[in-house]
């Protein structure tokens, strides 16, 4: 078993192969933001607490400050910069617009990633349900109420009502 | 964060091996582990990452009606197993109620009991370094 103190991780990231020399101290938050300029993931707390930094590693939201990049080898990360498709805002960005969903916009983009995979979990059942499950995501600009019904509106047109 | 040295282990025998060796820890879903190296709490020289062994991650029923559950399976892959949700439904829902969503979908069921108390003074004797605040 090698033992390094910097690492080569080749890892996709929106779809995209990447490969990245990192001290291996470095986290996946920082990696996207310091190593491949993708600054939509933001560094809130660098503590695992308030969900700004909320990505998505091999299918499921994640923190990304509590991730070593180096354990991301071969991985697959979406950030919010990979949500839109062919220049066409993502269904639960539209619906962040739509519901006055953000104010600063500082929590937004772990906010929509956050909810993307809510939506994909099952967890959108009713406000009570999403509330539960997007407890990992702080807003100090407090649009919870918006923010809820951004993602229960974008529920709803998924199901087709 | 002081700086170690990172690697991966292949099997369970090598993790135990190299394990074994002094100022050496593991990093399973790093939910504790990453604070405490930003808190400057734990300064390893050496971190073996064994988040992805084979063998540790599952829920599997046992022939007596127990669960088998993986030392790495992750809290919400645990809370929301149908066998644990359905027979031991305050094993899902004491889960359910920790953390947040994201931490849940990397912390695992056998580093939970590892965690440190959260509250800074109880930690008091283990003085946080000056520097942590400065970070």
């Amino acid at each position: 078993m090698e033992f390094r103190s910097q690492a080569s991780v080749a890892l996709r990231v929106n779809g995209r192969p990447r490969e990245v020399v990192v001290d291996t101290r470095t986290t996946l938050l920082d990696l996207l933001r310091e190593h491949l300029d993708l600054t939509g993931a933001k560094k809130g707390c660098n503590f695992g607490e308030c969900g700004a930094c909320t990505v998505h590693l091999n299918g499921r939201r994640v923190n990304g400050c509590m991730v070593l990049a180096a354990s991301v080898e071969g991985g697959e990360v979406t950030t919010i910069e990979g949500l839109a498709e062919n220049g066409e805002l993502h269904p639960v960005q539209q619906a962040f617009i739509d519901h006055d969903a953000f104010q600063c916009g500082f929590c937004t983009p772990g906010q929509v990633m956050s909810a993307v995979a809510l939506l994909r979990e099952g967890h959108a059942r009713c406000p009570a349900e999403i509330r539960e499950w997007k407890s990992g995501n702080l807003c100090r600009c407090a649009s919870y109420p918006q923010i809820v019904s951004a993602v229960a509106a974008a529920a709803s047109n998924a199901r087709g009502g | 964060m002081q700086r170690f040295a990172y690697g991966c282990a292949a099997n369970v025998g090598e993790a135990l091996v190299e394990g074994g060796a002094p100022d050496t820890v593991f990093l399973a879903g790093g939910t504790e582990l990453l604070n405490w190296l930003r808190l400057g709490i734990a300064k390893p020289a050496r971190i073996i990452d064994i988040s992805r062994l084979d063998g540790l991650i599952g829920v599997t029923r046992l022939p007596d009606g127990g669960l088998r559950i993986g030392a790495l399976t992750r809290l919400n892959d645990v809370a929301l197993d149908e066998h644990v949700s359905r027979d031991y439904p305050v094993l899902s829902e004491a889960i359910l109620k920790s953390a947040s969503a994201q931490l849940r979908n990397l912390a695992t069921i056998g580093g939970n009991p590892l965690q440190k108390t959260r509250c800074g003074y109880f930690r008091a004797e283990d003085t946080l370094p000056r520097t942590a605040y400065l970070a």
